[in-house]
């Protein structure tokens, strides 16, 4: 379980990112952390891995301060999929699926094994798009090999920042749709960055709405599209919100 | 031309040898010590401008006015092969310093977040993510150092280092233009070839990392 409490984010020159943020990551369902640009999201999810330190308040994994953890071991042992996808252009696709696995020391054959299993996953053929180079790929294909990279080493806790960023509508629906079923599959604690509601209320069990640095609202899709707790939720719903409210109506 | 060649083949081969053997040395230090501080300035960015200036001022001394400099100097200096490579290690010291620097510096700062949040450590993200990554620029570095040494390895002739210099000298004195042509060639055709396959590698990885 990942627990934050009073968690502030301030940076070198007085930007202050995250304000006095307490919320929870349930275990096995996916969180999504919507906002503007400038929000905080990104920086939320970055606190989970250690990748920014709470510069007042705390993070909790399991119950310790995540500052008492091994940043290093704590990283691989969460998947990542950052923003654009972040594959290493030198590696093929299945080089940087077996990148975490590698790092924990698995035998080549194992790590192989498990770049394998979780590039069909994400339904990308590892015969076919193992050996070439995230270059050659769409911009699909790379939210899918990030995806896939991020879940080699099987970790109980995934970290998306805009997984669908780079995508068409039809393209977000798609894989969308796949990963929420993929998420309930695999049972996965996920926290997952977007700007875009429809994601959040197409992906999320709960929502998370940030607004200059700190929480708006936190609560089902369903609350959040029905009852913005306040005018910034709702400007974030904006003109679509009849169509979040069919969405969302379905899905919760 | 052909008849001076074919009459004094040994020793221009010889000098050729000699002349690659000078650069070669004197490249091979240069990559030795200028990686490591390359990385390490990457490290600590704030010294950057200080090295990276100072070693342009040893840059801009002319090639004969270094080579007099080193006359002086006990150890690495002297007559002979020993203050040409001292020297010509100068020159290309700086390039492959900057060549390492600039490398590492123009990596995306997204793909060494993504290595960081894999759960990398520093010395993996370099291994892994920076320096495969810069290597197109690396090899630029080299290539520019190689021709550098190649060139300036004839003012080497100045203190006794022998090279190809020596034929170019002579043949200056002597009025024989055959010798001067005979030393500058094989120079001249090193440097071009070298110049290419670096350039045909850099093309090459520079593709594989786009």
């Amino acid at each position: 379980m990942i627990r934050l409490e009073g968690a502030s984010v301030e940076f070198p020159g007085g930007v202050r990112a995250l304000d006095g943020v307490s919320l929870e990551f349930a275990h096995g369902q996916t969180t999504c952390l919507v906002g503007a640009s400038g929000s905080g999201k990104s920086t939320l999810l970055r606190l989970v891995n250690r990748l920014v330190e709470p510069t007042a308040g705390r993070v909790l994994l399991d119950g310790r301060d995540a500052r008492s953890l091994d940043p290093i071991a704590l990283r691989r042992g969460m998947g990542y999929a950052m923003q654009r996808g972040g594959l290493l252009p030198h590696l093929t696709v299945t080089q940087n699926a077996e990148l975490v696995p590698r790092l924990l020391g698995w035998p080549p054959r194992r790590a192989a094994e498990a770049a394998a299993r979780t590039l069909s996953l994400v339904r990308l053929d590892p015969v076919r798009y193992g050996p070439r180079r995230p270059g050659t790929l769409s911009g699909g294909e790379r939210e899918r090999a990030s995806i896939a990279r991020a879940l080699a080493a099987d970790p109980a806790v995934l970290l998306l920042d805009e997984p669908l960023g780079a995508l068409d509508q039809h393209l977000r629906e798609t894989l969308q749709d796949e990963l929420r079923d993929l998420f309930a599959r695999l049972g996965k604690t996920v926290v997952c960055v977007t700007h875009d509601m429809h994601v959040a209320v197409g992906l999320a069990h709960r929502v998370a709405v940030l607004s200059g640095g700190r929480l708006a609202q936190f609560g089902t899709p369903r609350q959040v599209v029905r009852e913005p707790a306040d005018e910034r939720v709702l400007a974030l719903l904006g003109r679509r919100r009849e169509a979040l409210l069919r969405e969302a109506g379905e899905g919760a | 031309m052909i008849a001076y060649f074919l009459a004094n083949r040994a020793e221009i081969g010889a000098l050729t040898l000699q002349h690659l053997g000078l650069s070669g040395a004197a490249l091979g230090l240069a990559v030795l010590a200028g990686f490591p501080l390359g990385v390490l300035l990457t490290r600590r960015r704030r010294l950057a401008p200080w090295v990276l200036g100072g070693a342009a001022a040893v840059q801009t001394i002319p090639s004969v006015a270094l080579l007099g400099l080193l006359l002086l100097l006990p150890a690495v200096g002297g007559i002979g092969a020993r203050p040409a490579v001292t020297a010509l290690f100068l020159y290309s010291l700086m390039t492959v310093v900057e060549s390492v620097y600039a490398g590492v510096v123009s990596v995306d700062p997204a793909l060494v977040d993504a290595g960081r949040g894999l759960g990398m450590t520093e010395r993996q993200i370099l291994r892994l993510v920076e320096l495969p990554l810069a290597l197109p620029v690396l090899v630029s570095g080299l290539r520019m150092s190689a021709v550098l040494c190649l060139g300036t390895a004839t003012a080497a002739s100045y203190i006794g280092a022998g090279g190809l210099g020596d034929l170019i000298f002579r043949g200056v004195g002597r009025g024989n233009p055959y010798m001067v042509a005979w030393g500058a060639l094989p120079a001249t055709l090193m440097a071009v070839g070298v110049h290419l396959a670096l350039v045909a590698w850099e093309r090459r990885l520079a593709r594989e990392v786009r």
